[in-house]
């Protein structure tokens, strides 16, 4: 397809008549009929200025087939609810940032997942959160449990993680899912127990490749992919066996509840969302236990260590994270004249001036050990899945 | 034969910037056109309706001829230019700029696919062409500045005054010349 029929077809996949896209970049109406059609050609300037109109990346124009295209034009979160684009412009400039790398590097990124059918998310679930528990080698009861997560999802799976705060826009987590590329973005403006689970569901996503871009804002399940997300998610950070083997139906209670909390370093939350769907408890006591709350759960508890310990977790936030595999691709970028100094900067979350003087100084290597080593920085299946594992509790 | 050498905005605007384009025709005169690229006279024209009083001379001379253009061919590659030189998306200012690093980028891209020349000053793009095109190919105001001392159009002393003038104007050379020049900087 050429980049006039390109033109074409994303200006009406977002609804834009071809006047409005001739006004809003100073052309005349026909020139623009005239550049659908190949009957005009178009100028460098003028196609970066269509691309920032539609929405889309430059290559996504100039190659129908490429990473870039297959981003959507409109970014609506999971409930459809229209963002204001910034994180997929974010995720947008990562995806252009892979693209050019990739075109200089000599092996290609090859993800290997089992088959997912997400319509039987009921029994998926589980078995891909065992394989990738096993894959991953992931102790839902390590001692830093996001990050072991993040490192273990980088390291063992190399899909690359960016956390980083986004105030500016209602989200929890995205994710890229798409052959060449996956990408997993959690927004750093949530506590770590909740980007815990936003992390696990975000990698539900891609580990299903249920789609090539899905940005969470409340991880609410109301389709067949949100629910498999989160019963991913669950049976990962949360398995049955560990938790059947720790409680039960007759000795849940407050010191039970605040231990696994303590183990498993998932939010109350996910907690009582996790009893919930193994039918630990009902719908009345997850109700109850909502009702509680974690501080009144605590004030029932005579373990002031284990008080404090939950204390701190809820008052945590993650900080940010570089995504370290492209990270490194970036840094043999840089240094084999592939990039400059910017884009890297960017992912470092430092200024250009940084990087380069780093680099001059050939302290590359302790600046890349430094970024990538510290983490830069009556209920129905449906019913027991359904809701928000994440959803605020006082 | 004498390469075609391509100049970029911020180094035509330090030249503008003290009244000296006259020493890029001094120096360069005898080299074939072209002289710059579409991204870079478009560079220059939004400067001059932002109100940069360096950009109007610039324009209105009519030394710089006719800028080279590039083809549909060239688009995608250019595209991948501007953004390994850290296009909008990746600088925090303005995500919304499509023209940043659109002339360092097209001048590479031309540059290499014709065999000229570049002069820059920003140093990402003088470190990524020296890449891309070799170093004997990357200048930058420093190196056209000792060039006149080498043609005796310019003494060692008129060439550190000219950088100072440029400097003085608080506009960047490259990085490793933040320090104040002196004469035996050119010699």
């Amino acid at each position: 397809m050429d980049i006039g029929a390109r033109v074409r077809e994303v200006r009406e996949m977002i609804g834009m008549k071809a006047q409005d896209l001739g006004t809003e970049i100073g052309l005349d109406p026909s020139a623009i009929s005239n550049i659908e059609r190949g009957k005009r050609s178009v100028k460098g300037d003028e196609l970066a200025a269509i691309a920032k109109t539609l929405g889309v990346s430059v290559l996504a124009l100039l190659d129908g087939n490429s990473l870039l295209a297959r981003l959507p034009v409109s970014p609506r979160t999971s409930n459809g609810v229209m963002l204001k684009g910034e994180v997929l412009e974010r995720i947008t400039g990562i995806a252009e940032l892979h693209e050019i790398l990739a075109e200089w590097e000599s092996e290609t990124l090859n993800y290997s997942f089992p088959a997912v059918d997400t319509n039987e998310w009921l029994d998926q679930a589980p078995s891909l959160a065992n394989w990738a528990r096993e894959k991953l080698e992931y102790s839902p009861t390590g001692s830093n449990h996001f990050f072991d997560l993040v490192g273990a999802i980088e390291n063992k799976l190399g899909i690359d993680v960016l956390v980083e705060s986004r105030a500016d826009e209602d989200f929890s987590g995205a994710s890229l899912t798409d052959v060449e590329y996956s990408l997993i973005y959690v927004n750093a403006e949530q506590p770590i127990t909740r980007a815990l689970f936003t992390l696990a569901h975000e990698l539900g996503h891609v580990l299903a490749q249920d789609g090539s871009f899905v940005i969470d804002q409340d991880l609410v399940a109301n389709s067949d992919n949100e629910r498999f997300a989160n019963a991913f998610a669950a049976e990962l950070l949360l398995p049955e066996q560990g938790i059947r083997s720790l409680i039960t139906s007759e000795n849940l209670d407050a010191l039970a509840l605040c231990s696994l909390l303590a183990l498993y370093g998932t939010s109350y939350e996910t907690l009582i969302y996790r009893l919930h769907n193994l039918r630990i408890i009902d719908a009345v006591g997850r109700d109850k236990l909502r009702k509680i709350g974690l501080r009144g759960l605590m004030s029932q508890i005579n373990d002031g260590d284990l008080e404090a310990k939950l204390f701190a977790r809820m008052k945590r936030y993650p900080t940010r994270h570089a995504p370290v595999p492209l990270t490194k691709r970036a840094f043999t970028g840089y240094k084999m004249g592939v990039i400059s100094s910017r884009p890297l900067a960017s992912l470092l979350g430092v200024s250009p001036e940084v990087v380069t003087a780093t680099m001059e100084l050939d302290a590359a290597a302790e600046l890349e050990d430094a970024v990538v080593s510290n983490g830069l920085n009556s209920d129905s299946a449906s019913d027991l899945y359904g809701g928000s594992p994440v959803e605020e509790v006082e | 034969m004498a390469v075609p050498i391509l100049f970029d905005a911020v180094t035509i605007r330090h030249f503008s910037s003290i009244s000296r384009l006259d020493l890029l025709e001094m120096c360069h005169g005898y080299r074939p056109k072209p002289r710059w690229v579409e991204g870079v006279r478009n560079e220059i024209q939004m400067g001059d309706l932002s109100g940069y009083r360096e950009c109007r001379p610039i324009l209105d001379s009519t030394w710089f001829g006719d800028p080279l253009e590039p083809e549909m061919i060239d688009l995608a590659s250019i595209a991948g230019l501007q953004i390994a030189l850290g296009n909008a998306r990746f600088e925090d200012e303005d995500k919304t700029e499509t023209l940043r690093h659109r002339g360092e980028a097209e001048s590479i891209q031309q540059a290499l696919k014709y065999g000229y020349s570049f002069v820059t000053d920003d140093n990402d793009a003088h470190r990524l062409a020296n890449f891309r095109l070799g170093a004997g190919r990357v200048f930058d105001t420093v190196d056209l500045l000792r060039l006149a001392v080498a043609n005796s159009d310019l003494t060692s002393t008129e060439a550190v005054a000219t950088a100072h003038r440029i400097q003085g104007l608080d506009r960047s050379l490259r990085r490793q010349y933040e320090r104040l020049l002196t004469v035996q900087d050119f010699q």
